[in-house]
């Protein structure tokens, strides 16, 4: 794969054009990759490509080795892994909260402490994940530091 | 194999504040009965009661062994276990006469004794919840005046 960069002053903004025979799963791979940067993911339904704001994802979790994107009215799913996204979606207000989940901390409606140190989350719509003991560590303090911040 | 250890080394911990707890208890009855010695048999004896008392702790109120059981189940199981580890202990050692009026006050303790900690742990449930649901309305409605 070649990659160009053209750098000139005269450009009034950047833009990505890639160049290929067929958009294959290496090509969606990448452009997930370049959205994530503009704060949308991208996601498949029916085969069809959509363009979804992070704002508008409850949740992410994955299951076979496959990336799913839940909206609240829909599932899509995503190219990239579950690992790059959280890489990817850090300081956009989303939270490990599982092996398998990621949890978008803006659209947690309860959080409820749990037996064993777990934490149980409901995002809108009502939907409920657990936050393995593992992860609750860092969501206490999240919302300590939401307490801290408040308290000033 | 790994989850194995841990769950041996939180046991570990939650025996060792058992025991800790039961033996300020137990130095406070004996200041209130004005006893000034304690048999070693004794301390062995709680040691073990606290042992497998928080074993049965764990096998109850975690998800070592049982990851979906409801809250009622586990408290009806806890009692189912640790009722009878105590009610051995106490005939085996010879806690107190063993009379039907010593046993009802024992299964009388017991129960009170429970019923506060079931009673405090949920009111704490309770109040850690909402507060944590107060502080995601705020950061909400923050966000959202920021970023409408």
């Amino acid at each position: 794969m070649k990659i160009t960069l053209n750098q000139d002053p005269a450009f009034s903004e950047t833009e990505v054009v890639i160049n290929c025979r067929q958009a294959d799963e290496d090509i969606l791979h990448l452009v997930a990759m370049l959205r994530i940067h503009q704060k949308k993911l991208v996601g498949t339904l029916d085969g069809e490509l959509h363009l979804l704001d992070t704002k508008d994802i409850l949740y992410i979790d994955t299951a076979d080795k496959r990336t799913f994107l839940y909206t609240g009215q829909a599932v899509y799913e995503c190219a990239l892994r579950l690992y790059e996204l959280e890489e990817g979606l850090r300081g956009l207000d989303f939270l490990r909260v599982s092996r398998s989940a990621i949890v978008n901390f803006r659209r947690i409606r309860s959080v409820r402490p749990e037996l064993g140190g777990r934490m149980l989350v409901t995002v809108d719509g009502g939907e409920r994940l657990y936050v393995s003991r593992q992860y609750a560590a860092d969501l206490k303090e999240k919302l300590h530091e939401l307490e801290r911040s408040f308290g000033k | 194999m790994n989850k194995f250890w841990n769950a041996v080394l939180e046991w570990k911990v939650a025996a060792g504040l058992l025991y800790l707890g039961t033996m300020l208890v137990y130095l406070i009855c004996c200041a209130a009965s004005k006893r000034t010695q304690v048999e070693t048999s004794m301390l062995w004896t709680l040691l073990l009661v606290c042992a497998a008392g928080s074993l049965i702790q764990g096998l109850c109120f975690t998800d070592w062994v049982f990851q979906k059981l409801r809250y009622t189940w586990r408290l009806a199981l806890f009692c189912l276990l640790f009722l009878p580890l105590l009610a051995v202990t106490a005939w085996a050692f010879q806690w107190f006469p063993m009379e039907r009026e010593s046993w009802m006050v024992f299964l009388g303790i017991f129960l009170v004794i429970f019923a506060a900690m079931t009673i405090g742990f949920e009111m704490y449930y309770r109040l850690t919840g909402r507060k944590y649901d107060g502080l995601l309305g705020q950061y909400r409605r923050e966000k959202e005046k920021q970023e409408p």
